[in-house]
């Protein structure tokens, strides 16, 4: 196996009675693009969040490039949450510029490029763009960095079918090199093609974690067909 | 910092700027002014109640911009910056800091504009050179106030950092302020228990009464002297206080951060 950059160590995650992780053990390595899937409250996001230290895990240990969640796993990690956390009133030029203030490995250039591409407009404040644009922004302010891990939760769900394959291009096309992409979704059949490798999660734990040719090669179906059948209610 | 600044001067400066140009209008009127008479009481109801919105004000933003930026959706952006904790918690503090200072400066500025038709600065002046100086003592009213003002701060900031960590209620904010009451009623409790204990013990001691006798009937010096072992004593208690809060805070958001 090549180098690892997250390694998860029976981590478990409890709120009250419901587990929303159990004793989940995970290396993934350097380089890949992964997809997690899974159903509403699998624990997709409580992962991303305990990745990102935003959650402290009940049990068990996190590793991001040999770190635990800190100063220096956080440089290593863009993270693009579910939902909008952006100031409203700030200008998108004035978010560029704080992101530029904070992140050493944030390009200026880049996001400008993007900005055009999607034909918003820097000097507009955060508050008069629609949730889609708004969402953009935060794609376009994530995807500028130059991490070694990028956290994508749900990065093209608010955002109209049009849209989404130059999302998808774009979050290709801008990546770092060797970065490794872990990114969350239900939106399988749009996405699976960019996937190498999938997670399954299942009630807190892990399904599944397999080279997306293996699970073609294995079962004859497509990634979205798999999952259907998997979680089939 | 710059960005708390910036997020916070967007309220401040507005409403510092209407409290100053009403009061220079009062002032300029003088207060037995006949024009217009009714403006007499208008004027100045309008500035109290600017007064109070500022002061309530300041206490709502204190607390929302602790819990929206940090521990609301912004706090998924603010916590996954590569900087320390305590950075966060630095700038928050230091920016609420100097907007109560900046207001309590804007209210003495006020009365300043009201007033001075009235007063003479040669009469402030003898005031002030009849007053005793003593620097020992200006220090510790300053550092005091400093002091009391951060362990107050801190003290929000510790009860909603707990109230997030341990979900106590849905909403944050109702959690938060039921953490700074029990808080609160601790400290209370604790302070009566010792001052009690105290003059249990002391209400028999000769030095005791003493010192009482001494500074009943001693000059302004030694009532000085008096209020400032009085004021040390608090000011060690309350950093004391300050930095229990700080560190509460510091353990709550560093490891038991639990956003939603």
């Amino acid at each position: 196996m090549m180098d690892p950059i997250i390694q998860l160590k029976h981590l478990s995650k409890h709120f009250g009675k419901t587990k929303a992780l159990d004793n989940v053990t995970l290396t993934i390595p350097k380089g890949k693009i992964i997809g997690l899937l899974g159903p509403n409250g699998s624990g997709k996001s409580t992962l991303f969040k305990i990745l990102n230290g935003l959650l402290a895990p009940t049990e068990g240990e996190v590793l991001i490039g040999g770190h635990a969640p800190s100063i220096e796993s956080k440089g290593l990690i863009s993270y693009l949450p579910e939902r909008t956390y952006l100031n409203d009133w700030m200008k998108v030029h004035e978010l560029l510029d704080f992101f530029e203030d904070f992140y050493e490995d944030f390009q200026r250039n880049k996001a400008m490029t993007m900005l055009e591409a999607l034909h918003i407009d820097p000097k507009a404040a955060l508050k008069t763009l629609s949730k889609g644009n708004k969402e953009k922004v935060q794609l376009i302010l994530v995807m500028s960095r130059k991490a070694e891990v990028y956290l994508l939760d749900e990065p093209i769900g608010g955002v109209d079918p049009a849209a989404r394959d130059y999302i998808l291009s774009t979050i290709l096309s801008n990546y770092a090199e060797g970065a490794t992409l872990l990114i969350s979704t239900h939106l399988i059949s749009d996405i699976e093609k960019i996937f190498d490798e999938v997670i399954f999660l299942k009630d807190g734990g892990i399904y599944d974690y397999a080279s997306v040719e293996d699970i073609r090669e294995k079962s004859g179906q497509s990634i979205d067909e798999l999952f259907r059948e998997v979680f089939k209610c | 910092m710059k960005y708390e600044l910036k997020a916070t001067a967007r309220y401040f400066l507005p409403i510092y700027l209407a409290i100053l140009t009403l009061s220079l209008i009062i002032g300029l009127r003088g207060v037995n002014e006949t024009f217009l008479p009714f403006l007499n009481f208008l004027l100045p109801t309008i500035l109290g109640l600017s007064f109070m919105g500022l002061m309530v004000m300041t206490v709502i933003l204190i607390v929302t911009r602790f819990d929206k930026n940090l521990l609301g959706d912004e706090g998924y952006l603010m916590f996954t910056l590569p900087t320390k904790v305590t950075t966060l918690i630095h700038a928050k503090l230091l920016s609420s800091m100097l907007w109560i200072l900046l207001s309590g400066l804007i209210f003495l500025l006020s009365i300043l504009f009201i007033t001075f038709r009235h007063i003479s600065f040669l009469d402030l002046r003898i005031l002030w050179d009849t007053l005793p100086k003593d620097y020992m003592f200006l220090l510790l009213l300053v550092l005091l106030t400093v002091v009391g003002i951060l362990q107050s701060l801190l003290q929000v900031y510790a009860s909603l950092s707990i109230a997030q960590s341990y979900s106590i209620t849905k909403n944050r904010v109702l959690g938060g302020i039921l953490v700074f009451i029990v808080i609160s009623m601790a400290f209370n409790i604790f302070e009566s228990v010792v001052s009690l204990g105290g003059t249990f013990f002391f209400r028999e001691s000769p030095w005791l009464q003493m010192v009482m006798d001494e500074t009943m009937f001693q000059n302004i010096e030694d009532i000085f002297q008096f209020f400032k072992s009085f004021m040390t004593v608090y000011l060690v208690y309350t950093s004391v206080k300050a930095v229990l809060f700080y560190f509460f805070t510091k353990y709550h958001l560093e490891k038991k951060l639990n956003l939603d």
